[in-house]
Formats: structure tokens, sequence, C-alpha cells
């Protein structure tokens, strides 16, 4: 879990039980309006997020949360129907909202309302302007309770198009570039105003091999897959070596990661070897493998609007012809595809998961997931169901962490995916900025402290 | 000449009502999700029901069917999904500015195309014309997005002449600037774009001119003006452009949808914020209201740009003025 610092709440503390949780405001916080930020915003936005008619992302965050309450003007308490260890993150999510102008409202006039596109916070930098298509303005906030920031105005200019948006860094149009593609780094190195930051994001790409599919029913047969495929060459040549390969489900970043998973090396003869054990050899000598009369042939799917799915396709296409596996590409529009996915309608595909703060496998692992979530390869295994229910609830962070670890390397053995490589972010930012600390949760985090020299300003 | 109007005009209800219609169905029966924009793991897909619930798509079709028309006839266009605002607000702000983007490539389109088209007619066989020839096809066998490319590396990037993207600059700068200047930064704004709009187009009409205007000359009814000693210039700008001008018409009518509609590759490629974005996103995300308001207001231009055209023949030709009154 990431670790917290007082920020709008100068402290905090657990009940007894456990059961609820008393946070401390700041009493010098203003909303940009200028009017104070208190308890009561708090208790005014937290019900919201539990809305049916909102629509919440967090929505499911909420469910143990039972009642919200402001002791005074400065002290809010959150009530839990359990305890569990993501009790505080779930507390936090749900941020507050300025109750002297939303209030009265219902709902859905609050979902709907204009505000959202003027809306006021609390932080360094106020809402100025949204342009629709073009651009969204935010200004310095000079009350804000840390210090005025330093930059004066933060431009967020939209451009649709990538050799557009790479021609105006260099012409200097744009200062900052988050999520640089990586065949733009090379060119970039001769571009002395230029520097490039590089972070580990959030973001990880795997094979999934649909588990119900009687192709890829047999765990060896998946394990022959995953060994024919050359996955730091992937890394290398498609990533120019921004990112890793990865062989389990938790993300290294993450506290409940662990390396001591069996990790499937590449191998094509051992490849082949394994798919012979298992009745695949190529018997009529056309070069593909065959068992009872069957093709080893498959359709992997992807989505459209990403281009680098669809090279890892036709790159593991390639390597897994190798070994006599024909594999059809189909490349699906982004809509459909999430349909298709979601209803299980697939042989293999090729996906990728973002990973949230909480580390939690229940979604996509746990095997009441596949009706209900995101388990879409169908995958089942009882001691899996066990770990993630147990692992959940522990609140001992040595124990939890044991119990994650397991899970780990129990589904990395099973391998339901061929779990490929996580990426890295590359911001490109002028050298003008100086203090800019980009960590992998959010490059903007301390947006408030980014700094440029007076002899160095351009705006 | 009004009554016809009036005709064609209701004539244009229930072909319009019928468009719309088919396409409701269309969108609504092809596959894809409008709430995909929620798959991801931070979700839960629980979330996502909970959308379609209030965007009322778990809703039997010929329900949403039923809701959508009622809400059309009283001007609703509705809520965007993607945009989280009402339909009519996103639109609002982008047929604007694609309307200024496209009427003006359409005045470079129609201005100069059918003024090197002329030009190319008169000199014909010259080397002027062979020169004009050779650039009009060039232009025209090109690719649009890719000339677009070209025009922002060569003008924006490499000679820095002029700005990569958008309306304007940036609000803090745009808001200093004098009436003055304010003018002088969109032109400077709307070049490229513009440019890599309309050049296709250009060779083209300039090409049709070319032709149109060929025969014409050659026509006896110009050999006689000529023969009575009429000034070229009368003869050619009088009698022989009018008559050449008909299929130009025409084309131009074809233009008309296009003033609305947007091009998405140019807007995308510029970053100008257009409809043929905003379509192609809301088709990209299923975003039903959306698609059925912009495709209604891209049908009601067709089918205006063809009755303009109607129009527009009855102006330059009164053999066809007569005939619509002989029909009524």
């Amino acid at each position: 879990m990431a670790t917290y610092s007082p920020w709008l709440a100068e402290s905090w503390k657990f009940s007894k039980d456990h059961k609820s949780l008393t946070f401390l405001l700041r009493n010098d916080v203003t909303w940009h309006d200028g009017v104070r930020f208190s308890a009561y915003d708090v208790e005014f936005a937290a019900p919201l997020y539990k809305e049916p008619s909102i629509a919440s992302s967090v929505v499911r965050w909420q469910d143990h949360i039972t009642n919200v309450v402001a002791l005074d003007s400065f002290r809010v308490r959150f009530d839990f129907d359990a305890v569990y260890p993501y009790q505080f993150t779930d507390a936090n999510v749900a941020k507050p909202l300025p109750r002297h102008i939303l209030e009265g409202l219902t709902p859905e006039e609050i979902r709907d309302s204009p505000f959202h596109r003027s809306p006021i916070g609390t932080g360094p930098f106020q809402f100025d302007s949204w342009t629709a298509q073009q651009s969204i303005v935010l200004t310095a906030y000079e009350e804000y309770f840390e210090g005025r920031p330093h930059l004066d105005r933060v431009v967020f200019k939209i451009v649709p198009d990538r050799v557009n948006l790479l021609t105006q860094l260099r012409t200097g149009e744009i200062d900052f570039y988050p999520k640089l593609p990586p065949h733009a780094l090379q060119e970039l190195e001769e571009n002395d105003a230029l520097e490039v930051i590089e972070v580990p994001s959030r973001v990880y790409y795997y094979l999934g091999w649909q588990n119900d599919f009687p192709l890829f029913a047999d765990r060896k047969v998946r394990r022959a897959l995953t060994m024919a495929i050359d996955r730091e060459t992937i890394v290398s040549t498609l990533l120019y070596g921004k990112g890793g390969v990865i062989h389990g489900p938790i993300l290294p970043f993450l506290w409940a990661y662990t390396s001591d998973v069996p990790t499937i090396p590449y191998n094509q003869d051992e490849a082949k070897r394994l798919f012979a054990e298992t009745g695949w050899v190529d018997s009529d000598g056309d070069g593909w493998l065959d068992k009872d009369g069957e093709k080893f042939e498959f359709t992997m799917k992807t989505n459209e609007n990403n281009d680098l799915r669809k090279d890892v396709v036709v790159i593991v296409q390639e390597m897994l012809a190798k070994v006599g596996v024909k594999l059809h590409p189909e490349t699906v529009e982004w809509t459909v595809f999430a349909e298709q996915v979601r209803g299980r309608q697939f042989e293999a595909s090729c996906y990728g998961w973002s990973q949230g703060v909480k580390v939690d496998l229940t979604s996509i692992w746990h095997s009441r997931s596949i009706e209900s979530s995101y388990n879409m390869v169908s995958y089942r295994n009882d001691d899996v169901d066990r770990l993630i229910d147990q692992a959940v609830l522990e609140l001992d962070r040595g124990k939890a962490k044991r119990l994650w670890a397991e899970t780990q390397r129990v589904i990395a053995g099973d391998v339901p995916y061929t779990f490929l490589f996580y990426l890295d972010d590359l911001y490109a930012i002028d050298k003008r900025f100086e203090n800019v600390n980009i960590i992998t949760y959010a490059w903007h985090y301390n947006l408030h402290q980014w700094y440029v020299p007076p002899g160095k300003r351009k705006y | 000449m009004i009554a016809y109007l009036i005709r064609r005009l209701l004539g244009a209800i229930p072909l319009l009502f019928g468009i719309s219609t088919l396409i409701f169905f269309v969108v609504h029966l092809a596959p894809g999700d409008p709430t995909s924009l929620y798959f991801s793991e931070d979700s839960d897909p629980e979330i996502a029901e909970l959308m379609r619930h209030n965007f009322g798509l778990d809703r039997p079709l010929p329900e949403q069917y039923g809701i959508w028309i009622f809400r059309f006839f009283r001007g609703e266009f509705g809520w965007s999904y993607g945009h989280h605002r009402p339909v009519a607000d996103v639109l609002r702000e982008a047929v604007p500015n694609t309307l200024l983007l496209s009427s003006v490539a359409l005045v470079l389109i129609f201005v100069l195309g059918v003024a090197t088209g002329m030009l190319s007619a008169v000199k014909h066989h010259s080397t002027l014309d062979k020169i004009i020839t050779l650039v009009t096809f060039f232009f025209y066998s090109m690719p649009g997005f890719w000339f677009a490319l070209m025009l922002l590396l060569l003008f924006s990037y490499q000679l820095g002449w002029f700005p990569s993207s958008h309306m304007r600059s940036m609000e803090f700068i745009y808001e200093g600037l004098t009436p003055l200047g304010r003018l002088a930064d969109r032109l400077h704004h709307i070049a490229l774009p513009a440019i890599a709009l309309g050049l296709g187009s250009y060779a083209t009409v300039a090409r049709y001119t070319r032709a149109s205007m060929l025969e014409v000359i050659r026509s006896d009814y110009v050999r006689t003006a000529r023969a009575k000693g009429l000034p070229e210039r009368t003869v050619l700008f009088r009698h022989a452009l009018r008559n050449a001008l008909l299929p130009v018409i025409t084309l131009l009518g074809l233009h008309i949808p296009f003033l609305i509609s947007g091009a998405v590759l140019i807007e995308t490629i510029f970053g100008w914020p257009g409809m043929g974005r905003v379509i192609v996103t809301g088709i990209f995300q299923r975003d039903y209201p959306l698609i059925m308001a912009s495709t209604f207001l891209a049908a009601s231009m067709v089918v205006a740009g063809n009755l303009l055209a109607d129009i527009a023949y009855g102006f330059v030709d009164p053999r066809i003025r007569h005939a619509g009154e002989e029909e009524r």
C-alpha cells in the first residue's frame, strides 16, 4: 500500500474496534471561491459516491462504509461495518465536494450539473477555462494552504494527432509530453532542450488463453505456448527496452509483489517437446502441429485502437509458427472487443491491465469473477479462491504479503495467461523546469513545486 | 418557384425521418457497447450495468425508439454518454468551428478552382495550361492526410512559419491581442488546415471548370459572340462562364454537407475542434444520442445541399427554371 501523508487532514485515528476512522482536518483550507473548507463538505459528498444514479467508479469501494458524519467543523468520522486492510484507502477515494454550491440538489442534478465543466477544489491550481477539444487551463490559486504554487498557469493542450504532438514538442509549442511513444526516444535524444523521465507504469500486457476452450484446457499446452514466445525480444524491439518481462499477476512496484514465482524461460525445443507430450506433433509434415487429424490453430483477438497490441500479436504469430502453431490474428474495434471479451467470446486474446492502488486479485483471478467480473479466461483454482479470500481480509501486512506471494506462485504455475511485460511511462519535459518529481501513480503529484528559474522563463 | 420550394421541403421531412429511424436501428443493433468506457480493472463491471440502466439501455429496443422519437419531436437531442453533457451543447460548440474551417476551404476551392480552370481553358495547350494540369493532377491524386502531414512538417516544424494546431493561440496570449491581432492570429491558425482540407477538391473543381469551359468556348454561340465583335472579356465572363459553371454548381451542392460534417483526418492532424472528431469519437464510443443527432444534421445538410444546387441551376440556366415552372 502506498503510504499516506497529511494534506487536507492533519491527522487521523481508528477507534479501538477499528470500525470507525476519525480525521482531523486542517482549519486553514479554502475552496477556490474563498469559502472555508470544512468537515461538512466531506459529510456532504460521501453518500453521493454510493448513489447508483451517479454510478461513481469507486461505488464498490464504499460498500463497507455505513456512515460519514461531521462531528464539528473540522472533525469527520467514517463508520465501517467490517474490518479489512483497505479501510483507509476506501475512506480516501471519496473526494469532498463544495456543499455550499451543490447543496439542495438531487443526486441526478448533481451528476448532470454544469459545475463539473467549471469545478472548484482546494488544490494549488484552480480551474480557469475549458474549451472543448482545445484546452483546459488552470491558474495558480493564491490562497493555497501550502503556499502559492510557482507556476502561474498550467495549460492542458488537446492535440489528437501524435505526429503533431511530437512536432509541437520539438518546436517548443508544448513543454511536457506524458506517455511518449518509445519509438520517439531516439530522435529526442539529440534535442538538448528536452529531458526524458522514465517511470514504471501500472500497466502490464498479457496473452489470455480461454481456459474453457478445449485447445487450451491443458496447463501443459499453455506452458508450451508461453515457452515458445521470446518475451525479452518483444520488450527490446517493440518497447525499445522501456519495460520488463513479468511472470506473475502483481507488478514489481507493489508491496505484495514476489519475484519467487515459477518462471517459464524461452525455449522453443523444450516447447516442442511439451507439445509432443500432450499429443501435438507434426505427423503429416506440413509444418503445423496436429492431433487426431486436427491442426493446432486458433484465433487471437485484440483491439483495433492499440498499435502496440497489434504488433505484439504479429510477433507472437511469427514465434508460434516456428513451433508449428498457427495463430490467426483478429483485430476488433474497441467497443466490440470489450463486449466480446467480457462475454468470454474468444479463444485467445491480447490485452492489458492497469493495476490499481489496492492489491486485490479477486476481480481477475477468483472463480466467482468468471460470471461477474474480469476473470474472462475462465480460470478456476480452489486454492487461489481460498488464498484470495483470506488475503483480502488479512490485517497483518506480513501475513498478507505471504498469502499474496503464494497466490502469485499458484497462478504463475497454472499459466492461465502468458504474462508478457510491464511498460515504462516516458515523460518528455523541457529542461527549464526544476523540481519535477514524477511517480508511478501520478505525474502531477508535486506540480505545485515545479519551478522555472527567472532567467529561463518563457511566458 | 416558392411552391416548388415548399414541395421539396415537405418531401424532405419523411425522408429525414426515415433516415433517422434507419440509423437508430443500425447503430443500436450494431455490435459494441457504449459502457465499454468502464471496462477497467479499477472499475467493477456492476458500474457498467448501472450506467446502462441510467442511460436507459436496459429497456427493450422499441421502447428506446419510442422515447427517442418523443424527445426528438420536442427538439431534444439527449444526453451524450461520452461527453457527459447535452448533445446540443456539444454540437453548438463544434458546428461553428467546422463551419468556419470548411467555408474558408470552400471559398478556396471554388474561387481558386474556377479561376485556375478558366485560365487553363483560355490558354489551352499553352505551357501554362500544361503546368496547371500537372499541378492539379498532382494535388488531385495526393491523399489528403499525407499532404496535411507534409504541410505540418514543412511549415510548422522545419520552417516554423505556422502554428501546428488549434484555432488560435492559447487564451492567455490571445486575450492580450488587439482585434486586428486576433484576426491575424486566427488566419495564421486556419491557413494550414484550410489548405490541406481544400486542396484535393480544388484540383477537382479546376479540372471540371477547365473541361466544361473548353466545351463551351467551342460552341456556336460563343463563336457568334466573338463574331459580333464583343470584347473577349465579355465573351468569357458573360457568355461562356455562366454556362460552364453548371457542372461546378452540382459539385458545390455536393460539398454543402461537408460544411457541417467536417473532416476527421484534417481535424485530427491539426487539432481543429470540429464535427469530424466529434462524430468519429462518438461512433467509436457508441455514443448513440450523439451519433443520432450528428447524422441527422448531416442528412439535413445533404438534402439542403441538393436543394440549393437545384435553385442555383435555375439562376444560371433559364431552361431549368422554366422546366420547374412548367411542372407546376
